[in-house]
């Protein structure tokens, strides 16, 4: 799987979550998760949760606090490959 | 400076953080004991006679409580929330100051949020000796991970804690598990043995969140308790724990509204 594929399996992940919709027609690596598409951080574990199923991939808790960005992510998910 | 990393706790807290800590938190345990029946009797005062609040079975709640916590299992108390004062009915509610005073320890802890609360003097003299350890919603992960350890070190002391899993006021004024915090989880799987003790109250006016009930409010407070388990780990175990809370309160808020319904017929 490439970046891009990883990426956009990324927002399809968070899209249930996002709050600010119109942030998601301009996402980018550098998107925020909590302030600019205002995702509830409560819900940031589920987020770790279905990118760990969805790319059969075990994350940390330390490692799951440093994903704030899409790019942050999608370097995790790189890292793990 | 050299600095000893192999004498870090689990969390990453020196053996001196954590002295110091604990230090303080003995000192906010004596005080807050030394004023237990003052601002116990100020509070009753206010509740009984200004708000003119008052509980349903009063005497029934108050011997359950008694019961519930007077174990040596860790409990964790974990409430619905609806207004500011959430914590200090239910503080009123569950036990007279006497018990409190010679059961401190049953005398619950707090963990309010302290963006909630402007900085004065007067307010942080009340949650100081009113048990509240206040977290910082914003805050770094380091200052989050010194209040859970703070809870974990004194619910392992038997000191009792409340919880809200909802985490704030909830906004449609009934549980709202889309709005669920994973925190209890993570409590209820560091602190072995927990008792969960779920504790659904509410005032036979309260259709909406509010800073604090009418006037005249009677309350209704039942108990549920249960001891969590999951054969999860991580994050996982965090989930499901914090989703057997929310859907026992949940249940519970049903069965109130059921028996609610069935008392208007």
């Amino acid at each position: 799987m490439n970046e891009q594929e990883i990426f956009d399996k990324v927002v399809k992940i968070l899209e249930p979550y996002v709050r600010n919709q119109d942030a998601l027609t301009d996402i980018k690596k550098e998107t925020n998760i909590v302030t600019d598409l205002q995702v509830n951080s409560s819900r940031l574990v589920d987020i770790i949760l279905a990118m760990e199923d969805e790319f059969d991939i075990e994350i940390a808790d330390d490692e799951a606090d440093k994903v704030e960005s899409v790019g942050a992510a999608v370097e995790l998910i790189l890292a793990k490959g | 400076m050299k600095i000893e990393t192999n004498n870090l706790s689990e969390d990453g807290f020196s053996p001196k953080e954590l002295k110091k800590e604990y230090r303080s938190l003995s000192l906010q345990i004596f005080l807050g004991w030394l004023f237990t029946l003052p601002l116990g009797y100020i509070i009753n005062f206010i509740f009984r006679f200004i708000l003119k609040y008052k509980i349903h079975n009063s005497k029934e709640v108050k011997e359950t409580y008694k019961k519930l916590v007077t174990t040596k299992d860790p409990v964790l108390l974990c409430t619905n929330h609806l207004t500011m004062i959430d914590s200090n009915i239910f503080i009123w509610a569950a036990a007279d100051m006497l018990f409190y005073g010679t059961h401190y320890k049953k005398l619950t802890w707090n963990i309010p949020a302290k963006e909630n609360f402007k900085n004065t003097i007067t307010r942080r003299m009340i949650t100081y000796l009113g048990k509240c350890i206040p977290v910082e919603r914003a805050g770094s992960k380091k200052h989050h991970d010194m209040v859970l350890h703070k809870t974990i070190y004194l619910m392992k002391k038997g000191h009792v804690f409340t919880y809200f899993p909802e985490g704030g006021r909830s906004r449609t004024a009934r549980i709202d598990m889309e709005n669920i915090r994973y925190g209890v989880g993570k409590l209820v799987s560091e602190v072995p043995n927990l008792k969960a003790v779920c504790v659904y109250m509410r005032g036979d006016s309260q259709d909406d969140y509010s800073e604090i009930p009418v006037k005249g409010e009677t309350f209704t407070l039942n108990f549920k308790e249960f001891y969590p388990t999951t054969k999860h780990t991580g994050l996982r175990a965090h989930r499901d724990l914090s989703q057997q809370v929310m859907e026992t309160l949940k249940e519970m808020e049903d069965e109130y509204f059921r028996n609610k319904a069935g008392n208007r017929e």
